[in-house]
């Protein structure tokens, strides 16, 4: 073996356990000759213990000393022989490890088939640990395969991690870290990662239109989007079919929203985009009771004249004020040239009829994805029928035996806004993350404040995907909950502004920095299987030869 | 006495009796011994006999006994004479035994740097007397 590695693919060695607890994690004195700075904080470590070998993550490195005049008298380093004697003996490197996992003797085939555990001990006195290698991440997370997707690789290594897709998606997972630091990125892995594994079907609603045909790098260039990749599998619903024809593409289906369809549940959700108070947000259930459940906004905002809504609010004994600031705002909605006066619209058959089919649906925002109102009104009414369906039909599936539908994917960026623990109880999208995998239908969410999202929505998301974070608040939120949270923190607020992200959850049996696989060259999308025209044509050629004979021949 | 001799040879030669006046003495710390044919980094159970014949040890035995540092805990506490002098003196004249030199001092300098866990100074300048 090379790269450092020793045989039985045990990784470089680093130093022995000299002390800790299970609380706290473990001590590794690192030998005199490893430098501190080969060993960074999330870098994977195995330890081999008397019977046990464990899988921990670095946490944290110090520096030690016997003397305590150290630091006092320091030695005298400008001569060199002296320099290297003192590190590693007089002053040495400590590294703290969290043991995560533990592995049986190798010898009992018994103990070998459990696979990982989750560590209940620490390794003895005196263990060795070493970093792991390639065959130990192996082992921890499998290898890559159609469920198995390779989502990136640990710090410093080579060696593919991969995420257990099945598992990810029984539950509402998410992606988090501040802007600019590769959510869009993961998230689109992510997005492939389920395509392929074909274990769910995704919704995305597309806000930036981002995912659909094409993204865009922070430091220029395109890279391509789902359907440019996986065309036959994919459909892109647009909002603003101008805007997705100006980028290239034609979308699959054009959706629009009617009046009709707007319940005064949506109108919740704009309180705090649209600024309005709870009396006015409730005035359109008055509304509702008024002019009937269809009817009631096209009604309403039919009322050019301002006396004409101050009488209306006195007939319906709700504050004029009120109901006043209510139309202004929600003549709004008129702005947006996706609502239509006209009903019979029905996007959500539209977009299930191409889940059950097994497509990926993509809704681009358009020019629309800058107005938060429109992304939030739309993203709401489509999932709470979507969900209503999915609902229906598994409640179904219990009593006839029949099947279930398709496990369903929700992505939505920006939860914060849909999940504030203002109205995470009353929303749709709160239900979701709350009642898991129960209807089939799981959220991915995509938020750069995780703080401002509803902790009891948190506690509940299966698989959590962080970048970088640096607010306390975001950092706690995203931490809550999590054993060992205290240790993963330093990891967390330590991690690159690019192309780095912390997982832990469900889907993966210990939490692991990563560094994101690349996305965006020729290599990294033939790596994700997508044969451009030109090898597709070599490969009919070669085809044609096989089943005929070369033409020469 | 001699002041007007040209080399120290002449003054012994022309005043015979100071050879058997004037006598050098030296003291030895005992810090291993040989047993079936094994050189051991530490002290036999009994002290060597009174006139015993001393002799310097070879380089092979420099560099067999050398090969451990278990002896140098002896020197270190001894309890007479400069025992960091001795030490410093003793690593240096072993080191030249060795292939490496310089890979010996920095292995005995990281058996110093444990033994003499929280006497820093006394390190610092052990070192300083060792480093090449």
């Amino acid at each position: 073996l090379t790269d450092g590695l020793g045989q039985n693919g045990i990784g470089k060695k680093l130093g022995i356990v000299v002390a800790g607890s299970l609380a706290n994690g473990v001590d590794v004195r690192l030998d005199a000759g490893t430098s501190v700075e080969e060993v960074k904080v999330g870098t994977f470590v195995s330890i081999q213990g008397d019977r046990l070998r464990f899988f921990g993550v670095v946490t944290d490195v110090s520096l030690g000393s016997t003397d305590s005049s150290l630091e006092a008298t320091p030695p005298d380093v400008s001569n060199p022989y002296i320099a290297q004697v003192v590190s590693g003996t007089t002053a040495y490197g400590t590294i703290n490890v969290e043991p995560m996992l533990t592995l049986g003797d190798s010898d009992d085939p018994s103990e070998v088939l459990k696979g990982p555990q989750p560590a209940k001990t620490v390794p003895a006195h005196f263990s060795q640990a070493a970093q792991a290698s390639e065959r130990d991440i192996e082992l921890v997370f499998g290898t890559e395969s159609k469920d198995n997707f390779w989502i990136g690789s640990p710090l410093d290594m080579e060696t593919k991690l991969c995420l257990d897709i099945p598992e990810l998606v029984k539950r509402s997972n998410g992606v988090f870290g501040k802007s600019g630091t590769g959510k869009t990125f993961l998230t689109r892995l992510l997005l492939i990662g389920i395509l392929q594994s074909g274990k769910a079907s995704n919704l995305v609603f597309d806000m930036q239109s981002e995912y659909g045909w094409k993204g865009y790098k922070e430091a220029g260039g395109e890279v391509k989007g789902l359907k440019q990749l996986f065309s036959s599998k994919v459909a892109v619903f647009s909002l603003d079919e101008e805007s997705s024809k100006r980028r290239g593409l034609t979308p699959d289906y054009v959706v629009r929203v009617g009046y009709e369809e707007i319940e005064p549940e949506d109108i919740q959700m704009l309180r705090e985009t649209l600024g309005l108070s709870e009396v006015a947000a409730d005035a359109s259930y008055s509304l509702q009771r008024r002019f009937g459940p269809r009817r009631w906004l096209k009604e309403f905002l039919s009322i050019e004249d301002r006396q004409a809504v101050l009488d209306l609010a006195q007939e319906m004994n709700v504050n004029e004020a009120a109901l006043s600031t209510l139309h202004n705002r929600l003549s709004r909605l008129r702005r947006f040239g996706f609502m239509d006066e006209n009903s019979g619209h029905d996007s959500v058959s539209q977009i299930l009829r191409y889940l059950e089919r097994g497509m990926h649906v993509v809704l681009e925002f358009g020019r629309y994805g800058s107005d938060l109102a429109a992304y939030i009104l739309v993203a709401n009414l489509l999932t709470r029928r979507i969900h209503q369906r999915y609902v229906q039909s598994m409640e179904k599936a219990s009593g006839e035996e029949s099947e279930k539908p398709r496990p369903l994917v929700i992505t939505i960026e920006e939860a914060h806004k849909f999940l504030t623990p203002a109205v995470a109880s009353q929303t749709i999208f709160g239900s979701i993350a709350r009642e898991m995998r129960k209807y089939n239908v799981t959220l991915l969410i995509v938020d750069q404040r995780p703080s401002g999202i509803d902790q009891e929505v948190m506690s509940q998301l299966g698989t959590k995907i962080t970048c970088l974070l640096d607010s306390e608040r975001d950092i706690d939120a995203v931490l809550a909950g999590v054993s060992g949270s205290r240790k993963l923190r330093s990891v967390l607020a330590r991690l690159e502004s690019k192309q780095q992200a912390l997982i832990f959850g469900h889907a993966l049996p210990m939490p692991v920095v990563i560094r994101t696989r690349d996305y965006g060259t020729p290599e990294s999308y033939r790596l994700l299987g997508f044969r451009d025209a030109v090898e597709l044509k070599a490969q009919m050629e070669r085809d044609v030869e096989d089943l005929f004979g070369s033409p020469e021949g | 006495m001699g002041e007007a001799e040209e080399s120290e040879e002449a003054v012994y030669l022309h005043n015979p009796q100071l050879s058997r006046l004037l006598s050098t003495e030296f003291h030895c710390i005992a810090v291993g011994h040989q047993a079936d044919g094994r050189l051991l980094p530490y002290l036999a159970p009994l002290p060597p006999k009174i006139h015993s014949f001393v002799y310097a040890c070879d380089t092979d035995e420099l560099l067999e006994f050398s090969g451990s540092q278990d002896a140098l805990a002896i020197l270190l506490f001894a309890s007479f004479g400069s025992p960091d002098d001795i030490v410093a003196s003793y690593l240096r004249r072993a080191s030249l035994a060795h292939r490496e030199p310089d890979r010996f001092l920095v292995d005995a300098g990281k058996e110093l740097a444990m033994l003499l866990g929280g006497q820093l100074r006394r390190l610092n300048g052990l070192l300083r007397r060792l480093s090449p």
